[in-house]
């Protein structure tokens, strides 16, 4: 199994936010993260965006990740592997504090980009997920997304997304597949935050293992060498 | 597309989508008796509209004169959204998560499980203060968790190895929380009779 070129995880939350609170000073002053990781979103140039309707910022120094609030959405990605259980940490302090959050949904998400030898293969891919037959209509048929929905074995989970598409990261013509996973989480009725919190907290590390599975089957699927 | 899914939202980073500001009026040129004032764009949404009506306006620039009494809003992009470097790239070699045990006068010691490969039997070590970023060494307490990572960066100037120890920043229990989990216990031991 080749290495992944960049692996990420994030955490969304979808419900009730104040998006100006979340600046990086108040994550210094909640003891949550250190005081030059919030100075260096700003230490290269402009790049705090801060609003009653959106904040944006990136740490890109120390513990590097990044936020995006807005009024019905918290979006955090972390591409540093070492640092996810600190993410992890940031989430859950943070609606520990903000424990009143009002949250519907949740994903639990992991991208990872693996580098693809051949254009054969690349190609090979493509036909093995989505067989052109369909689609002889068609001139030059290329597979350009897949998305296919399930669910895991012992996961609460309303349901599990896959998507495999050519990286965004990487763009063509580098031949590097992007395999995401998304892990949908959704309540009835409005839902303070802290049951997210227990449920992110006990899915945390099932959730990796089974994404990392995932999409190194997809990956290998079909592979003759 | 799930409500929850990432790429959308990574997408629109990677696109270098309009950022937004808070809205402050700032005096862009004056020109004899003429001031023109630009105002900020308050909300992605608004600014995806505005850049697409913004390309053509900027060309026309008799639309751009604007008296003070009626300021028109001339949306201009503002910033990138901040996007995660794309030169860095983290592989993971190593992870232990590590529990201090004891604190001496120079360094401490910690009991290490392997988080790389759950197989391996718990270890003991000790670290130096001076192995420790200055802010965390105020996090070092009997029962404090930290993280030791090793890992290779790829950037710019190439590939370095990375050895790293973070402490977990976690908050002591409040009495809400000592409460919501007593609850809880209670809850449970109803439940089982």
């Amino acid at each position: 199994m080749p290495e992944a070129e960049s692996e990420g995880r994030t955490v969304v939350l979808v419900g009730s936010f104040n998006p100006a609170i979340f600046q990086p000073m108040w994550f210094v002053k909640e003891g949550l993260i250190r005081n030059e990781e919030a100075e260096s979103v700003t230490k290269n140039g402009p790049k705090l965006i801060v609003t009653s309707d959106f904040t944006a910022f990136s740490v890109e120094e120390g513990f590097q990740f990044q936020l995006e609030v807005r009024k019905d959405r918290f979006v955090i990605t972390c591409r540093n592997p070492a640092h996810w259980q600190l993410m992890l940490d940031l989430v859950c302090q943070t609606f520990e504090i903000l424990e009143h959050t009002p949250v519907s949904q949740m994903g639990i998400n992991r991208d990872a980009h693996y580098r693809v030898n051949s254009a054969e293969r690349w190609k090979e891919i493509g036909d093995l997920l989505a067989p052109k037959n369909a689609w002889h209509k068609l001139l030059n048929p290329t597979t350009r997304r897949v998305m296919i929905e399930g669910t895991r074995d012992g996961c609460t989970a309303k349901y599990i997304q896959a998507t495999v598409e050519p990286s965004s990261r990487f763009p063509l013509p580098n031949r590097v597949l992007s395999i995401s996973t998304n892990e949908h989480y959704e309540w009835a009725a409005s839902n303070t935050v802290l049951n997210s919190v227990e449920i992110l907290k006990s899915n945390w590390d099932d959730a990796y293992m089974f994404s990392k599975a995932l999409t190194e089957s997809v990956f290998l699927f079909g592979a003759t060498k | 597309m799930t409500s929850t899914a990432a790429s959308d939202m990574q997408n629109i980073l990677e696109r270098g989508f309009v950022g937004a500001v808070d809205a402050t009026a700032e005096p862009y040129q004056q020109e004899s008796s003429r001031h023109y004032i630009e105002y900020s764009v308050l909300s992605p949404e608004k600014a995806s509209r505005s850049c697409e009506e913004s390309q053509t306006t900027a060309e026309d620039t008799s639309a751009i004169e604007l008296s003070l009494s009626a300021p028109k809003i001339v949306p201009r992009k503002i910033a990138s959204l901040p996007t995660a470097p794309h030169s860095m790239n983290h592989k993971l070699i190593q992870l232990w998560e590590g529990r201090v045990e004891e604190i001496k006068e120079d360094c401490f010691a910690a009991i290490l499980t392997d988080k790389t490969n759950h197989n391996l039997p718990d270890e003991s070590a000790e670290f130096g203060f001076d192995e420790l970023n200055i802010t965390d060494r105020a996090l070092v307490r009997i029962g404090s968790l930290f993280i030791w990572s090793i890992s290779y960066e790829d950037g710019y100037g190439g590939r370095r190895t990375v050895s790293e120890i973070r402490f977990r920043r976690l908050r002591p229990w409040t009495k809400q929380s000592l409460k919501r989990v007593k609850n809880d216990q209670e809850e449970i031991a109803r439940i089982l009779g």
